[in-house]
């Protein structure tokens, strides 16, 4: 059965190569723009090394100063009334912020403001964006580094092709070693392994190699670095002095389970309100900018006020965007399906009247488009391998390496079907509904 | 089909908005000159402030000897495209007034060709005026100022300054970002907070040149990490960010709006074809071949039409609402061409279908009726 409704199939395919052109021109880039967008969410927000544990992380980036005043505020309303002016005064009392610092946050912050969070199992500091230019061989070398601890490689879990991270007592004893990518060992040593042991000079100082990693394929700034030493070895004036709030730190604390993400971040805030100002004549409050890693990610996109403002944001405009995206294409295929059936009108009205039911037509044509969407849906795929590709090769997206796993796959080959479904059945329906009278009577056009 | 159009028209108007918003803003004069101008954020560590305004003179005396150098100028932590702000914003002038903020030195006029349209630049003479001076861009002045009096005025900008020349324009932070209100601030060469290092070079002087560079000037200022940015560089890297989902988007959207094309024409053609008889009858009765494809193209004209008036109804409550701080003109521009491209698209789809109706010889058609 289902033999002869394929041969069938592929026969009406072939017999309006401009229809089906166009069909499946529509039905194989909408799939290729959402398996690239699949893709691409997948390795953005999906829990891949070094962020398997994602889910669980607290990110602070910044923090916050402000100097709070009571501010008050007059309202004279006049009301003109029996020929003379009556003014109504109110008189509100409420703050008013005069400044504000905000800004990455300090070691002493994190140690002794902070310290242990509840909810969280593991918690790390870390300085980013640090830059190393160096010259090997006439060429600069412009190698993004950061600070961190031990604990750093405890939280993400980086995948080390040789050596290991920084070690407490390293980090302890301020030891100059350093954990360096695949591609700063390429670019710096002209090899990308057995480099462990090597030394490495940045800034005139002299690092010893420890540890190999892969570059993870985000550029997430909490990850993307290609250098990584202890920061106990970097000068003071990064580190802050004592009792300086905000200097360049970032924090991630690693929740017990999901549910302790919640808590983390009630427990910072408490922490944050609680504290009491060293100078409050020039700031008074103190506040820290602590969300999941999909709250920043949503942040950094839409530049509102809160985090869930933002993920609530990016949730509807993808959404918005996605559906449009999926709608006109579908509509489209509605209208060239029909158009398509329409032609079909005979055959359907000998197959009805030699007994076929409604059921049976409808499942034929479903299955025929099924088959459609499905040819369409594999040169998507193959367009969106290439891409995908041209992407990772050309590095348009700056460190980025999209991947096509399994995962996606299924989304995609989901996706697909839906559409193949959703597209056939309208008109499926209109003409296996149709009465055969008409159907045989039109077939004389 | 209406459907077809009102969704594509939506779409369209909304990446058109960004799009239009985004180019508007590229093609803006950016108000310096990027090509042969290197920048350093100097990263002091451990040093007084006499030590740093040594450091500052004794960059100045062997720079600008420098063969490959044609000028050097110092300016505060703000730099071009650095992607770091500075604002001071209040009511004390008697009206809201909010400006950004770059310190720069004297020399900084020409080593960035900075566009002065009125009064004069900072010189070496306003260290011991009685208010510290201030530059300000032509949009601060547009902005807030309301047509006061401005030159020569003393304003409260980050502490009561003099004001002694206006800057057609300067948009430091990115070249697809809408112009930001800002001043320029004076700091002469005794200042000693944390310093950038701005340098131009003589044309034909290249990037060989920058690892001797990056040498001399950490031989000379005594730090340990001296990194020479070029600020051409700088612009391609931040222009990127916007410019690959300008890109992603506009492929989108042209793809979408091909596929909508594509299926416009397949349903016309089918649809008239299926009206063989009666274009047969009407050119027995005497309408010319024009006349059909006439009525074929104003039909599809008419459909389209519904469609995106339809759509535009929707669209023009997002500037009359103000949802967003996105300039009104540029929500009208976009309907504007939206319209055009969908008018274009459906008047090139219904071209060929109609040529082929038109071409129905009635004898045949009547004879198939």
């Amino acid at each position: 059965m289902l033999q002869s409704y394929f041969k069938l199939a592929l026969k009406v395919l072939s017999r309006k190569k401009f229809f089906t052109f166009i069909s499946l021109f529509g039905i194989s880039f909408t799939l290729m723009i959402l398996m690239l967008v699949t893709a691409f969410l997948d390795n953005e927000l999906g829990n891949h090394p070094p962020m398997t544990e994602k889910d669980r992380m607290v990110f602070m980036d910044h923090a916050w100063t402000k100097l709070m005043l009571p501010d008050t505020t007059y309202i004279v309303d006049s009301i003109y009334t029996d020929g003379a002016m009556v003014y109504d005064s109110t008189m509100e009392v409420g703050e008013a912020q005069r400044s504000m610092s905000r800004s990455q946050v300090s070691y002493y912050l994190f140690e002794d403001v902070i310290g242990d969070v509840q909810g969280a199992q593991r918690r790390t500091a870390m300085v980013p964006y640090l830059s190393f230019s160096v010259f090997k061989n006439n060429k600069k070398l412009e190698l993004g580094g950061m600070g961190v601890d031990s604990e750093y490689w405890n939280i993400f879990d980086f995948e080390f092709t040789e050596g290991s991270g920084t070690s407490a007592q390293d980090f302890k004893n301020s030891k100059q070693v350093i954990v360096i990518t695949e591609d700063a060992a390429r670019d710096y040593f002209g090899q990308k392994s057995g480099v462990v042991g090597m030394e490495m000079e940045l800034d005139k100082k002299r690092y010893k190699v420890i540890g190999v990693i892969k570059k993870p394929d985000t550029n997430h700034n909490f990850v993307s670095a290609n250098v990584f030493i202890p920061h106990s070895v970097l000068p003071d004036f990064i580190i802050g002095g004592p009792d300086e709030l905000l200097t360049s730190f970032q924090i991630v604390y690693l929740a017990e389970n999901e549910e302790s993400v919640q808590i983390i971040k009630d427990d910072l805030d408490r922490i944050a309100g609680n504290y009491v100002m060293p100078n409050p004549e020039r700031r008074n409050r103190l506040g820290f900018d602590a969300a999941t890693f999909n709250e920043f990610y949503a942040d950094e996109l839409m530049d509102t006020d809160t985090f869930e403002e933002s993920i609530n944001y990016a949730k509807i405009i993808l959404f918005f965007l996605l559906a449009m995206f999926v709608i006109l294409p579908t509509l489209n295929l509605i209208n060239i399906n029909t158009s398509r059936i329409l032609e079909r009108a005979s055959e359907i009205g000998v197959r009805k009247s030699f007994g076929a039911n409604t059921n049976t037509i409808l499942a034929q044509f479903i299955f025929e488009n099924i088959i459609l969407t499905l040819i369409g849906g594999v040169i998507g795929l193959l367009l969106a391998l290439g891409l995908i590709y041209m992407i990772n090769t050309s590095n348009w997206l700056d460190g980025i390496q999209l991947s096509f796993n399994l995962k996606v796959f299924i989304y995609s080959f989901l996706i697909t079907l839906f559409f193949g479904i959703i597209s056939g059945l309208i008109p499926a329906y209109k003409m296996a509904k149709m009465q055969i009278v008409t159907s045989l009577k039109s077939s004389g056009k | 089909m209406v459907l077809e159009i009102f969704l594509a028209f939506i779409i369209l108007f909304f990446v058109m908005t960004f799009v239009i918003e985004n180019l508007t803003n590229y093609n803006e004069p950016l108000g310096f000159e990027t090509e042969q101008l290197w920048v350093s954020n100097l990263v002091i560590n451990e040093m007084d402030s006499i030590d740093i305004v040594d450091m500052k003179r004794n960059l100045k005396r062997e720079l600008e000897i420098h063969p490959n150098i044609e000028n050097i100028s110092f300016g505060g932590e703000m730099t071009p495209f650095g992607g770091s702000h500075s604002a001071t914003g209040s009511d004390d002038n008697g009206f809201f007034l909010l400006s950004y903020l770059f310190e720069v030195d004297e020399n900084y006029l020409a080593v960035a060709d900075v566009p002065l349209i009125e009064g004069r630049w900072f010189n070496e003479d306003d260290k011991n005026s009685k208010y510290p001076p201030i530059v300000l861009t032509k949009k601060l002045y547009d902005e807030y100022f309301d047509g006061r009096p401005y030159m020569d005025s003393i304003y409260e900008i980050h502490g009561e300054r003099k004001v002694i020349g206006v800057v057609e324009n300067f948009r430091y932070d990115g070249q697809f970002k809408e112009e930001i209100p800002m001043s320029f601030l004076y700091i002469p060469i005794e200042n000693h907070e944390t310093p950038s290092l701005y340098l131009r070079l003589k044309d034909g002087v290249g990037i060989e040149f920058e690892e001797e560079m990056t040498a001399l000037v950490a031989q000379v200022s005594k730090l340990d990490n001296v990194t020479i940015d070029h600020v051409e560089q700088r612009r391609v890297r931040s222009n990127k960010s916007t410019l690959i989902p300008l890109v992603a988007l506009l492929s989108m959207c042209g793809f979408l709006v091909l596929n909508v094309a594509l299926g416009l024409f397949g349903v016309l053609w089918h649809n008239i074809s299926k009206r063989r008889g009666e274009i047969g009858l009407r050119r027995a009765l005497g309408a010319y071949k024009s006349n059909i494809a006439f009525q074929f193209m104003m039909e599809i004209l008419i459909i389209a039409f519904f469609g995106m008036l339809l759509a535009a109804l929707f669209c023009i409550q997002v500037p009359l609402m103000d949802f967003t701080e996105i300039k009104d003109i540029y929500f009208y521009q976009a309907i504007g061409i939206s319209t055009l491209i969908i008018t274009v698209l459906v008047l090139i789809c219904a071209l060929y279908p109609s040529q082929q109706a038109a071409r129905i010889s009635p004898a045949e058609a009547l004879h198939a009726e």
